[in-house]
């Protein structure tokens, strides 16, 4: 396929990787019209004006893009890393100064055309790249604490730059793609497991810290609210005189709609659910207009397809995630190894996390299901993943 | 998975480490999915269903009351409402809120000053909202009523309290269009979409007050809380309407309206359809029942009292008409606070129907119980009594008038003239009290007749009780029908059992039930349900019977018309005012205290007819009148006036049917 020239280039596709993928982005592009096509509002827009033609391009220039980095060996594409790394830095600093604002955060960079393009996505890809690239080092050196920190440093930045905009939730997921990458590596776990608990009891101070004072100014609103909201109201009504408790109940009510109308959606579903198209929650509107075929798609599926979809969905996932372990495992050298453990803890984080907020077992956050979200910047870095994933397979070491 | 055995062979553990938590994650994810999807489904499937559908009942077409040849006293018309579709106006409420908004902002300091836009408080945006939305509204509203040619009647209070609880429903802009306006809206609004004409089936009584208190009235019913909205409903509140309400109602229908998020109403279901409720078929002639109730309402003015019509042969009411009477249409919605005060009038009791939930003093006609227990008890009726035109009690000072005056009376003579002294010394000498309370009983005076919850038993002691009763001191009031009191129907069934020589009958108002949506009928109660035989002496029944008609025939300058011949004769020449019907009959007038202890008359005119073959037996009975002859008697004649029409054609009358069919 690609040049015969390269000695160790195992030619062949990974077929459960891609099979996989293929059909999460069939189906993806099926629920976001499901969910968007069949309304009446859209009935008199042009089909190439439609939400589910704009993911088929989304999925066609994330292909492209993905075929591209398969043409070249991701060895000499981490040579860019420090690069790549510094552009999206860089566009992250430029989302905090003219980015767009749209549902409490400003995530967005407006491009001509009217499209949207949303940098944290990409600062993914890039820290899995730096990072892959950094660790790729002599194992004495992993050990040391410099190593470690400065490791740590090149997450903190994106990860400070993010929960500027603020979007905790993909600011988050840094975490666990870099603690991951550099267990992997080598560094020594008694340092990621002090890491981990320090962090856990800085978690529960803060939350502890939004709960029962809730006036602090760095905490965005929503964001406490969404905590609150999460971490049960109980917990936040204990203090609340019982006159006030009714208006408290009700506001958190108010607040907890979202997470509520995406259970009654997973719930009603079923077992076997109500058929492609079927779906009540997101016709009627309860389900936010804005946020069901992205970051709720999820929701829409497993209504429509009931519990019989979501394992079809969730055995998709671990086709795909396994196939990145196995990569991972083939890989040629450190390198590899440590960007398909990135790619697939980046994926993993991500499906863990939306469908988890779907069914209330994480907070609601921003985060989109890999493949089956609609939007641009979502879909091609996922692709651009996959693409890595296929690389490090491309190119890996033979038995 | 060949290669995960690699990985573990391997001893990669990092690899491992990683391939364990994504196991565990899915493995987390997918259990989370079987509690929703699978454990509690049902919980999450009933919340679906009660956030996005709402039950509505929907209000049956309520039962027909139907006379004896089917024509509809209490029906159903259509209403006509204008209403509107508020989940269509959603464009309209967005664009005005938009206008609104912005000007609000001009107002801010913050932009007066030049600033930039500040966001709004949800609060204000909240109000806002509801501002553009009763801008719309009643934009419309008005528009239509001006179109209409009404006055613009948009109430924003009653529009929210609609706008935030129903919003599903449609809101009334404006309700019961004439057909005018109904034309005009047709041409005006049928192209929006948002706006519709309703119709709803209102209650109806084409007739007005036409057997008001048989019928009985409908009021709206209180909504059922087991739904989230009720279309109106009504519901019987007194009277045939009340008696039969389950029947009439029918079966309440749901729907369901799936709703969206705010609560608009996207599409209906129809879960179960109302059934239409039973047709109600009475016995009454509507014809007979109209010429009684003009008759009564002519006998005096401000009539207070009661008429009867009984078919002799089986008991069946042809017309029960009590005066004063109301328009059951008055009370859809509900009657105005004038005619409230009417019809609860303490003096007219508007409501009352006399017929049976009034127990009057029978008065003479009562007589004919005395003559029956005295004849029963040996009285000669040939012997001549000689009156001296007035009675007193033995050692009292107590007189009673009569107005038959002295004179020579036999039993014929002393009952057409009715001679009250006659009555009492033969009613004492013969009879006695518990003898006459054991033929009024024998008769069932005094009792209830089983024709529904407003029946009054009326005051006739049982004969065991006559030694303790108080009536024991006025055993010659008794003997002329006063002290005790019955209704007017008890007087009817009575006349008619002295008619058809002893069969007496529970008097039928309600024939049968037509079952519409299986096209069936259901014969409620039978005709011709015998109460009881009655044991009389033949001769004395003839004696009694040609008595009767001497009252309404007897015309002699020297000895005294009957009571009733005036009312039954032309006034200049004498001549009778039904040829060839012969009405045999009884007058009375019966002296009562007040409450206030001012006497009145309660007169009476018991009859049946024609004499040789009988069929009818009339009942009128007028309370504060002058007395039975002037009062009473001539409404019966017109009565009978229409009975006789009723038999020569004037509808397909079902007496006659039997009558031929050899059933008397």
């Amino acid at each position: 396929m690609i040049g015969l020239n390269q000695n160790d280039k195992k030619s062949g596709f990974d077929w459960p990787l891609l099979g996989a993928a293929l059909c999460l982005a069939i189906l993806g592009v099926l629920f976001i019209y499901s969910a968007t096509g069949g309304r009446e509002a859209m009935k008199g827009v042009l089909w190439w004006r439609q939400t589910y033609f704009h993911q088929i391009i989304w999925f066609t220039l994330g292909a492209l893009a993905a075929g591209a980095i398969c043409a070249v060996d991701y060895s000499s594409l981490t040579r860019w890393s420090t690069v790549i790394y510094w552009l999206a830095i860089g566009a992250l600093l430029v989302v905090l100064a003219v980015g767009v604002t749209r549902l409490g955060g400003r995530r967005w960079i407006m491009l001509p055309g009217n499209f949207s393009l949303q940098p944290s996505e990409f600062a993914k890809i890039a820290f899995i790249l730096m990072m892959a690239g950094f660790l790729s080092r002599p194992l004495e050196e992993l050990r040391t604490r410099k190593i470690f920190w400065q490791a740590l440093g090149l997450a903190a930045l994106p990860f400070i730059l993010i929960l500027k905009e603020p979007d905790l939730g993909s600011a988050m997921v840094f975490l666990p793609i870099g603690l991951t990458m550099m267990f992997v590596a080598g560094v020594p776990g008694r340092y990621i497991a002090r890491l981990v608990a320090g962090l856990g009891v800085l978690a529960i101070l803060l939350v502890a810290t939004v709960l029962f004072a809730p006036n602090l100014k760095f905490i965005k609103s929503y964001q406490k609210d969404r905590l609150v909201t999460y971490f049960g109201g109980d917990l936040a009504l204990r203090k609340v005189a019982p006159d006030e408790r009714k208006a408290v109940e009700k506001e958190l009510r108010d607040k907890s709609y979202n997470v509520e109308q995406a259970l009654i959606s997973v719930g009603s579903g079923g077992l076997s659910g109500k058929g492609w198209r079927q779906g009540t929650q997101y016709a009627l509107g309860f389900l936010p207009q804005a946020g069901a075929h992205n970051d709720f798609i999820f929701s829409v599926i497993a209504e429509e397809e009931g519990f019989v979809g979501s394992v079809v969905i969730l055995t998709l996932y671990a086709a795909l995630l396994f196939s990145g372990i196995k990569i991972a495992s083939q890989a040629r050298d450190r390198l590899g190894q440590l960007l398909a453990a990135g790619v697939v803890t980046l994926l993993f984080c991500h499906v863990f996390i939306n469908i988890g907020m779907n069914i209330r077992l994480m907070p609601v956050t921003g985060i989109p299901l890999p493949l089956l979200s609609y939007g641009g910047s979502s879909v091609i870095c996922s692709l651009i993943a996959i693409g890595i994933l296929h690389n490090v397979h491309i190119y890996r070491r033979s038995y | 998975m060949s290669f995960m055995l690699n990985l573990w062979r391997r001893d990669d553990r990092p690899l491992q480490f990683l391939a364990v938590g994504v196991g565990l994650g899915l493995f987390v994810l997918l259990a989370g999915l079987w509690f929703v999807q699978i454990a509690f489904a049902s919980r999450f499937e009933n919340n679906l269903r009660k956030q996005s559908f709402r039950t509505v009942a929907i209000a049956p077409v309520r039962g027909k009351i139907l006379d004896r040849n089917g024509r509809a006293l209490a029906e159903n018309r259509p209403r006509y409402n204008a209403d509107l579709y508020l989940e269509g106006l959603q464009r309209q409420f967005d664009d005005q809120y938009a206008s609104l908004s912005a000007a609000y902002r001009q107002r801010m300091p913050a932009v007066a000053a030049g600033g930039k836009h500040p966001a709004l408080k949800a609060a204000v945006r909240r109000q806002l909202q509801l501002a553009a939305d009763c801008d719309v509204v009643g934009g419309i509203s008005a528009q239509v009523t001006a179109a209409l040619n009404e006055p613009t009647s948009f109430d924003t209070n009653r529009f929210l309290k609609h706008y935030t609880e129903y919003p599903y429903v449609p809101y009334p802009i404006l309700s019961d269009l004439t057909p005018r306006q109904v034309a005009i809206f047709a041409e005006q609004f049928s192209g929006q979409s948002s706006i519709e004409l309703e119709t709803q089936p209102v209650r109806f009584y084409p007739y007005g007050t036409t057997a008001a208190h048989l019928l009985g009235f409908v009021q709206r019913k209180d909504p059922e809380a087991s739904f989230r909205y009720s279309l109106p409903n009504y519901e019987g509140r007194s009277g045939i309407e009340k008696m039969f309400d389950d029947a009439l109602r029918g079966q309440t229908g749901v729907k369901s309206v799936l709703v969206n998020n705010l609560s608009y109403r996207q599409r209906e279901e129809i879960d179960s359809p109302s059934e239409p409720g039973d047709d109600v078929y009475l016995t009454i002639d509507l014809n007979v029942q109209r010429t009684a109730e003009a008759a009564l309402a002519s006998a005096i003015a401000n009539v207070r009292g009661a008429a009867v019509v009984l078919d002799i042969r089986n008991g069946d009411i042809l017309a029960m008409a009590s005066s004063p009477t109301f328009d059951p249409n008055n009370f859809i919605p509900a009657p105005t606070p004038a005619e409230w005060e009417r019809l609860n009038n303490p003096e007219l009791s508007p409501q009352l129907n006399r017929a049976i939930g009034g127990a009057f003093a029978p008065g003479s006609t009562f007589k004919i119980v005395t003559a029956i227990a005295c004849l029963e008890n040996g009285l000669n009726p040939n012997e001549i009594f000689d009156s001296p035109g007035a009675y007193q009690a033995p050692g009292t000072r107590h007189v009673i008038a009569d107005t038959a005056g002295p004179g020579k009376f036999d039993f014929n003579r002393a009952f057409y003239r009715s001679s009250n002294t006659y009555f009492i010394e033969k009613g004492i000498k013969y009879a006695g009290l518990r003898k006459l309370l054991e033929v009024a009983r024998r008769f069932h005076l005094g009792e209830k007749t089983r024709l529904g919850p407003q029946e009054v038993a009326g005051y006739v002691p049982a004969p065991s009780e006559a030694s303790q009763a108080a009536l024991q001191h006025s055993l010659a009031d008794v003997c002329i029908g006063q002290e005790i009191t019955v209704s007017p129907l008890q007087m009817a069934v009575f006349t008619a059992a002295i008619a058809n020589g002893g069969v007496l009958f529970w008097p039928r108002v309600v024939e049968k039930l037509h079952h519409v949506d299986s096209d069936t009928y259901e014969e409620l109660v039978a005709p011709g349900r015998i109460r009881d035989h009655v044991a009389i002496n033949p001769e004395h029944l003839a004696l009694i019977r040609h008595a009767m008609v001497q009252d309404t025939e007897v015309s002699d300058p020297l000895l005294g018309n009957g009571t009733a011949f005036d009312a039954f004769h032309n006034r200049q020449d004498k001549s009778p005012l039904l040829p060839g019907f012969r009405v045999a009959g009884k007058t009375g007038t019966a002296e009562v205290k007040g409450s206030d202890r001012t006497p009145y008359k309660t007169t009476w005119f018991v009859s049946y007819g024609p004499f040789e073959n009988p069929r009818y037996a009339v009942v009128v009975m007028v309370d504060h009148g002058i007395s039975g002859g002037l009062s009473c008697a001539p409404a019966a004649e017109k009565i009978y006036a229409a009975l006789l029409k009723m038999e020569q054609g004037g509808g397909p009358a079902r007496g006659m049917v039997a009558a031929m069919s050899g059933r008397n």
